[in-house]
């Protein structure tokens, strides 16, 4: 799995909590370019493989690499400046600032001083990208629920990441919004951020992804392109609850 | 218009009017540290007081006892505070809601009980006696009560100009971030724990700054000065005041030096009466006076607009 072109390398980390295996074993890598996507049926895992990668807590076995950086037992503020950028499940903003000084908080912390000129010309390239132009100078928490999700995925971009993770960037959108975002995800991509993301929504992972990694039960079950992944007898099992030789 | 009335109202005024207001600036100094904790650590901190206590000690023990002048005194005083500061910040800061605030609920209560019991040095509940107003610096003297309230009124000012260059800047935008939502923070790549203990140094620091008129200000000092109450009442004034602008705990202190005085009521009913103003004010101004100010100048410009 030592492909050359891997960016993001997780090596069979685990997770437990007390008692509970969270996660098990899981190796997988995201390649520069691609669009990975992680699913799994509830409880499978995939949030919390998604916080381990992301830094939010340590793993209790196995290690993280971005190319030959360790990000384990890094701080997340140090796995951002390394140019890994994620958002949250519900979206995290700072709420009583402005959507453009949400940007520019974000700006300022993954840069050196600025020039107020430059500073300014970034937070309106990002606010341009997500198309929150018009709502630059609105309270950041007064938002309508699809803006504040944009506006999570614009803080996250004005880092301009090379590694870009999304929480369920789907998660309570209707279909069109969700074919929306979908777009989205692939115009970020065609920036050259690489994505890896974590989504319940089947069809958006299926018509987004490049490949996709399926977890069940804490362990890495199947690993493909979309095609394989929706013919795989074990994808549709772990979903369905069947079993196989029934 | 505000600060104009500020700077030359002692010249119009008497010498116990002279001393309320350079109570009320004192005080305001304090409330805007809290105001600082409030607004840019996140959160109450019920230890204030114990920096206001250090400062206060440090300066006037080395003022009286190893002959310091005060200017002297001054920044070793404030250096000792930011150093206890960033201590306990890096001890307590990991700590969430209501555990920050019992640490520091107790931390201040050590030191008050250092200062009492340490008679060698700061003569015990006894206190402090005798302490002389500042040496004149650089022409200027402060051995007058104007001319001390001129000296507290700069102090405060610098503080609160400080205060709005530190928000405008990269530094306190950092500290708002971490404010806002500290998860979010660091994972745009804001070492949040620095920031937080940042925030709380800079409050201690304003604090320390009050604590260093304190002495001079009062002649005496006293371990019963520093109890839960003067932390109680910084967090009333910057409440009453409004922590979201500079001028609220300069408000608030005003208001809390004033009311009593003008009702001249018991000083036994203060802690009460303080528990059901910050109620009050929480439920129906949660803005504070300042925010009031402001909804009521809205209000009268379109009362304004209507009758055209």
């Amino acid at each position: 799995m030592t492909n050359s072109a891997a960016l993001l390398r997780v090596d069979s980390i685990a997770k437990h909590f007390g008692g509970v295996q969270a996660v098990a074993d899981v190796s997988l890598q995201v390649n520069a370019g691609e669009i990975l996507g992680l699913i799994g049926p509830n409880g499978a895992g995939k949030t919390t493989t998604f916080n381990l990668i992301s830094g939010r807590f340590p793993p209790s076995g196995g290690s993280v690499w971005l190319e030959d950086v360790r990000l384990t037992g890094l701080r997340p503020d140090r796995i951002a400046a390394l140019g890994v950028a994620r958002t949250f499940q519900g979206t995290r903003l700072f709420p009583q600032l402005t959507v453009a000084e949400n940007i520019e908080t974000a700006v300022m912390a993954s840069t050196k001083r600025l020039p107020q000129a430059l500073l300014r010309e970034r937070v309106a390239q990002v606010l341009g990208f997500i198309g929150l132009g018009e709502l630059g100078s609105s309270v950041a928490g007064s938002l309508a629920y699809a803006h504040r999700s944009l506006l999570g995925l614009g803080i996250a971009l004005a880092l301009r990441p090379r590694l870009l993770l999304l929480d369920e960037p789907f998660a309570g959108m209707n279909p069109r919004e969700t074919d929306d975002a979908a777009l989205m995800v692939r115009r970020i991509r065609d920036t050259g951020v690489t994505v890896l993301l974590v989504e319940h929504d089947m069809p958006a992972v299926m018509s987004v992804c490049d490949r996709i990694v399926v977890l069940d039960q804490g362990r890495k079950i199947a690993e493909g392109n979309p095609a394989d992944i929706r013919a795989d007898r074990r994808v549709i099992e772990a979903y369905l609850g069947v079993d196989a030789d029934a | 218009m505000f600060t104009i009335a500020m700077l030359i109202a002692p010249l119009l005024l008497g010498d116990y009017q002279a001393y309320l207001l350079t109570l009320t600036v004192i005080w305001a100094v304090l409330a805007l540290s809290m105001a600082i904790v409030l607004g840019l650590a996140g959160q109450i901190n019920l230890g204030q007081a114990a920096f206001v206590a250090i400062s206060a000690y440090t300066s006037s023990v080395l003022r009286l006892r190893y002959g310091l002048d005060f200017w002297l005194a001054a920044p070793i005083a404030l250096g000792a505070v930011i150093i206890v500061a960033a201590l306990m910040g890096l001890l307590t800061l990991r700590l969430r809601g209501p555990f920050f605030i019992l640490v520091m609920l107790a931390f201040a209560e050590i030191v008050r009980l250092l200062i009492a019991n340490w008679q060698d040095v700061t003569n015990g509940p006894l206190g402090l006696r005798d302490i002389a107003p500042p040496e004149p610096l650089l022409g200027l003297h402060f051995d007058t009560k104007i001319g001390f309230y001129y000296l507290s009124l700069v102090v405060l000012l610098g503080c609160m100009v400080g205060l709005s260059l530190l928000m405008r800047s990269k530094i306190g935008r950092l500290l708002i971030g971490v404010r806002e939502d500290d998860v979010l923070a660091e994972f745009v790549g804001i070492p949040v724990m620095r920031n937080k203990v940042l925030g709380l140094c800079i409050g201690a620091f304003v604090a320390g700054l009050g604590g260093l008129l304190l002495g001079p200000f009062l002649t005496i000092l006293a371990p019963s000065q520093f109890t839960l109450f003067a932390s109680v009442d910084m967090i009333v004034m910057a409440v009453v005041g409004g922590i979201a602008t500079l001028a609220g705990p300069l408000l608030g202190a005003a208001f809390l030096v004033y009311v009593p005085e003008l009702l001249s009521f018991s000083s036994e009913y203060r802690p009460a009466m303080m528990g059901a103003l910050l109620i009050l004010m929480t439920l129906f101004a949660p803005q504070g006076l300042a925010g009031l100010a402001s909804k009521l100048r809205i209000a009268l410009t379109r009362h304004a607009q209507h009758d055209e």
